[in-house]
């Protein structure tokens, strides 16, 4: 029994020295060392992930991982400013941060970051100049005036504002539109191409709001906005934000109905069901799609819309809707 | 002796501990924290070169050259440390190399191999055991696990109940073993055919198959996902046939047409179509009762009648024929806008008589669910409601307090709308009386005393102690609000409202503190976080003065309040009161630091509790917007242009792990049974028995419903 009483022996000691046994720390003398090449490692991780079509990955604080990531990089500048005086850590760190500043919009900040990493890291400087020139022609496309400029007033009839010219609206959206599809093509194969995917979106968005918010001023302005926004509903179905588009296109059917029946009250003669049943049958099918998706946050919101829709149909119902 | 003395000191120590809390605190000699920061530049040595190297190869993602760069870093380590104890930046170094090496999918092995060395820092390894733990196939099968085990756990449970409650009688085991395996039945036939875990299972397939299409998972996966999919409609299916039956039964013929048709998108059943088909019958039947409201039906003679009438009505010849009204006149008494008091009298005797029957029988008035499982259930339950039925003086003493119910809620917004419309009504008086009691049964006494105010000839006394029982209410709802620009206005509103009561003193005096004490902002450091975060509190953070740790309040001592960011590049430092007492109100200290020592304080602040998140999991991290904005104009170097506005405050307490918790966390089992003794009031039974805990759902469960 010799052998028994040592083997538990053995395990007892093994496992008080695994009690016992702290886990070990970083050297506080390379702690600066170790926070960089640990914050650079998750922002590397997931530098090549497409953010056109997924959300942005978290990290382990649940916040956006590029947003974070900056974070930590400045936290990491003040902390250990002392240690970071010698300036070997300089143009990684400013890589580092052009990186996660390019996925939040800040392309102007990116180019400026990509610039000074440019110079401080001969290793880094090829693709940072690529990076900067890319984000710098982006930058001038995304903040070029937008053609939501402000009325102007009739010269010929007193008080009165002119219609807004949809046509050279159009062409400055198409002319920002060209710009993206080119930025795009030089951007084909690297992370940047699902910057640019998400910019472009973001332009035939706005497009589509420009011609939803002037639908009731423009002629055939509701229709108009309906196809704008299937456009962008179809265009961008594999997009993050396709629920959203969806979603967008729903309420338009769904304030579509609410202004048909405010223009055609049901009791009226000229109420024609059929086209009223047109629109909710559209809006409600939109929002059932949306609201049968599990798992996205659209969810929920469709499914109450849905409710507050069909409560609205209903309540026409009982005169001249039949759903 | 000697034992005597021991004790007689020993009972001294009590006292000896009383009075060294009482010793008089000073205030701290020199400055309260470092008034100039030297601080010398560190050369990098061979070990920070490699490092940055490495960290330029990732950033560049060469792959040759990361690892290249990691053996020019684990050379430098073992030639600069040799035997010494690991820098730690080993595994840094591997953990971006691998980020380069192993990207998408191939990283979570690398990571897996990663943590297999033991030199990897704890708050690393929750790090990265966390981002293991979110990839989709992990969680899938995680979900899939907990499915699996509440399948298991309900029939465990289902069996082990009855079971324990027969341990002071067996004689009715077996029929309380039958009943518990019946509403087993019964509840698993009503199951999802694809459950909640399950659905969020194929939801993170689904996201595998798009993120990593070419994954050799998903093609093994992919039966599996057809099957939930094929799941997924039937369950949609049946969720959308219950809301159309339940509208059905409600007689919203429209809406259970709507729910049928989207049933009979997942799945066109016969059921589906029954329902569809009921659902037209109603509408055409109403159809035809709207259109006969239309006809007039009798003869030509007639309508030339009583057009006459209503002429002669109209020209005021004549009063309103009788006959002509019923019908109006019923709709008007329905009317809960034009006959509040009808209205209330109607819901009142609903309630009545629903109270009476509740309380002579109990349970056994419950209505069965829909469907025949419902039906069967209630059968199955029927002994135990009669035997629960027979407790009739329980459900009277229960009577008294049990919360309001919505017929009372109900008759108390018709009695309002009698009062606002007739307050001097010939029901006025026991409309109030009713009112004025429901308000008290609730405690609330601003609406109490609204109404008592109302009543012709209160008596002032009465008046008086529900004024400054309001009052009370009143003032708990204004220090309650958070945002200081409302609960100035509302404590504002309590002085105007209730001046002359002790709650509108106080009232006035805590809207006098706010003006002179309010502060841009507050983030609070505890005294308990600067002890357990010594790197906050000391010079590579606030910089506190030593003495103030000390314990000695002889020296001066920090009060638990411990140090608040008030907004500015200022500190308020509170010091325990004169009396060292630390109950007593803090003295505050004022402090300001420099430019890039706040930046630093605030970035050493984030870069703790991050870290303290990682290696403890009560210690979470707390999501506070105004917060993060504070910090990222202080680390831009903006904290001196302070943003004044009342929404931009941040309001924030850094706590330290003992405040919150005490010495001993209680603690959550991390076996999955737990014994429970239960005993129940309804069926006077006592019993024992183990169950098998459910998994808890997760927070996102609420996107799958």
């Amino acid at each position: 029994m010799h052998w028994l009483e040592r083997a538990i022996g053995t395990a007892l000691a093994a496992g008080i020295a695994c009690a016992c046994a702290t886990s070990p720390e970083i050297d506080p003398k390379y702690r600066p060392s170790a926070s960089a090449l640990e914050i650079i490692a998750v922002l590397e991780r997931h530098v090549p992930d497409d953010t056109y079509r997924f959300e942005p990955a978290r990290d382990f604080t649940d916040r956006n991982v590029y947003r974070s990531s900056l974070l930590r990089l400045e936290n990491l500048e003040q902390m250990h400013a002392d240690a970071l005086r010698a300036g070997h850590l300089d143009g990684a760190i400013a890589f580092a941060k052009a990186r996660a500043l390019e996925r939040l919009r800040a392309y102007d900040l990116a180019a400026d970051a990509y610039h000074l990493a440019a110079e401080r890291e001969p290793d880094l400087r090829a693709e940072a100049l690529r990076s900067a020139d890319l984000l710098d022609a982006l930058h001038d496309a995304v903040t070029a005036p937008t053609p939501l400029a402000p009325a102007r007033a009739d010269a010929e009839r007193l008080g009165e504002l002119e219609l807004p010219d949809v046509d050279a609206a159009l062409a400055r959206f198409e002319e920002r539109a060209a710009k993206l599809e080119e930025l795009a093509r030089q951007a084909e194969g690297t992370h940047h191409a699902y910057v640019i995917a998400e910019e472009i979106e973001r332009a035939d968005l706005e497009r589509a709001r420009f011609f939803t918010r002037l639908r009731d001023v423009l002629a055939d302005g509701d229709l108009r906005a309906v196809s704008e926004l299937e456009r962008v509903a179809m265009r961008h179905s594999e997009s993050k934000l396709a629920a959203r588009h969806l979603l967008a296109l729903a309420d338009l059917y769904a304030d579509l109905s609410l202004d048909y029946v405010e223009d055609h009250p049901p009791e009226g003669l000229h109420f024609d069901p059929g086209a009223f049943r047109d629109l909710v049958d559209s809006g409600s099918r939109i929002y059932e799609m949306v609201a049968s998706r599990d798992g996205a946050p659209e969810k929920i919101e469709a499914a109450r819309r849905l409710e507050a829709f069909l409560a609205f149909a209903l309540s026409v119902d009982r005169d001249r809707f039949t759903p | 002796m000697i034992r005597r003395a021991g004790g007689f000191a020993l009972a001294c120590l009590p006292l000896a501990g009383a009075l060294a809390c009482k010793t008089p605190a000073a205030m701290p000699e020199g400055p309260p924290i470092g008034e100039t920061r030297h601080r010398a530049p560190i050369v990098p040595d061979e070990l920070d070169r490699a490092a940055a190297s490495l960290a330029v190869a990732a950033l560049a993602a060469d792959r040759d050259g990361v690892t290249t760069a990691l053996d020019g870093l684990e050379r430098a380590e073992r030639e600069l440390r040799g035997g010494a104890s690991a820098s730690g930046l080993v595994p840094a170094g591997f953990e971006a190399a691998d980020a380069v090496r192993f990207p998408g999918r191939a990283g979570l092995a690398a990571t897996k191999l990663l943590l297999e060395r033991d030199d990897v820092d704890a708050a690393s390894r929750a790090r990265l055991e966390r981002w293991l733990e979110d990839d989709p196939l992990a969680l899938a099968q995680k979900r899939v696990g907990e499915a699996s085990f509440s399948s298991f756990a309900r029939l465990f449970n289902a069996v082990s109940e009855p079971v324990g409650k027969s341990i002071f009688s067996t004689a009715l085991l077996p029929y309380t073993l039958g009943s518990a395996l019946a509403h087993y039945s019964i509840d698993f036939a009503r199951e999802d055919a694809l459950p909640l875990q399950r659905r969020q299972a194929l939801v993170q397939w689904e996201r595998l198959a798009r993120e990593n299409p070419d994954a050799p998972e998903v093609a093994e996966l992919a039966p599996k996902v057809a099957e939930y999919q094929a799941a997924l409609r039937e369950t949609q299916g049946d969720h959308a046939l219950d809301h159309a039956e339940e509208a059905l039964g409600d007689r919203l013929p429209d809406a259970a047409w709507f729910y049928a048709r989207r049933a009979r998108r997942y799945v066109d059943s016969e059921k589906a179509h029954e329902v569809t088909e009921q659902a037209e019958a109603q509408i055409a039947e109403r159809r035809r009762v709207y259109a006969r409201t239309l006809e007039f039906g009798g003869e030509g003679g007639e309508l030339a009648r009583d057009r006459d009438t209503a002429v002669a009505v109209l020209a005021g010849r004549i009063d309103p024929p009788e006959s002509a009204m019923p019908r109006h006149v019923q709709a008007l008494k329905r009317d809960p806008d034009r006959n509040p008091w009808g209205a209330f009298e109607r819901t009142r005797s609903a309630e009545r008589w629903r109270t009476t029957r509740w309380v002579l029988f109990g349970p056994l008035i419950a209505a069965p669910e829909r469907g025949a499982l419902g039906v069967a259930e209630w059968v199955i339950d029927l002994p135990f409601r009669i035997q629960a039925a027979a407790l009739l003086p329980l459900r009277l003493v229960r009577l008294h307090w049990r919360d309001p119910t919505p017929g009372e809620l109900e008759m108390a917004v018709h009695a309002r709308r009698y009062l606002a419309d007739t307050p001097r009504g010939e029901h006025a008086e026991e409309v109030r009386d009713w009112l004025e009691a429901f308000e008290r049964s609730r405690e609330n006494w601003v609406d109490a005393l609204r109404v008592a105010e109302g009543r012709p000839g209160a008596s002032d006394a009465e008046l008086d102690v529900l004024r400054e029982r309001a009052a009370d209410q009143a003032l708990g709802v204004a220090k309650a609000e958070k945002r200081s620009d409302l609960r100035a206005q509302l404590l504002g509103n309590v002085v105007r409202t209730f001046p002359d009561t002790r709650a509108g003193a106080e009232a006035g005096r805590a809207a006098r503190e706010q003006v002179t004490l309010h502060t841009a902002h507050s983030v609070q450091l505890s005294r308990g976080f600067l002890l357990e975060n010594p790197g906050v509190a000391g010079p590579s953070g606030i910089d506190l003065s030593p003495e103030l740790l000390d314990g000695d309040p002889r020296n001066g001592e920090l009060h638990p309040d411990g140090v608040t960011l008030i907004g500015g590049r200022e500190l308020a430092i509170a010091v325990l009161a004169e009396s060292g007492d630390e109950d007593d109100p803090p003295r505050k200290l004022r402090a300001q630091l420099s430019e890039p020592d706040y930046a630093r304080l605030v970035a050493r602040l984030e870069e703790t509790s991050f870290r303290n998140s990682l290696l403890d999991s009560d210690d979470a991290l707390e999501a506070n917007a105004q917060r993060d904005v504070t910090f990222e104009r202080a680390r831009l170097g903006l904290a001196s242009d302070v943003d004044e506005r009342p929404v931009a405050e941040a309001r924030y307490e850094y706590r330290g792990m003992r405040e919150r918790y005490g010495v001993v966390r209680g603690r959550d089992s991390i076996l999955p049974i737990e014994l429970v003794v239960q005993g129940e009031l309804d069926n006077l039974q006592l019993g024992a028995f183990p169950r098998l805990i459910l998994p808890k759902t997760t927070p996102d469960a609420v996107l799958y419903r």
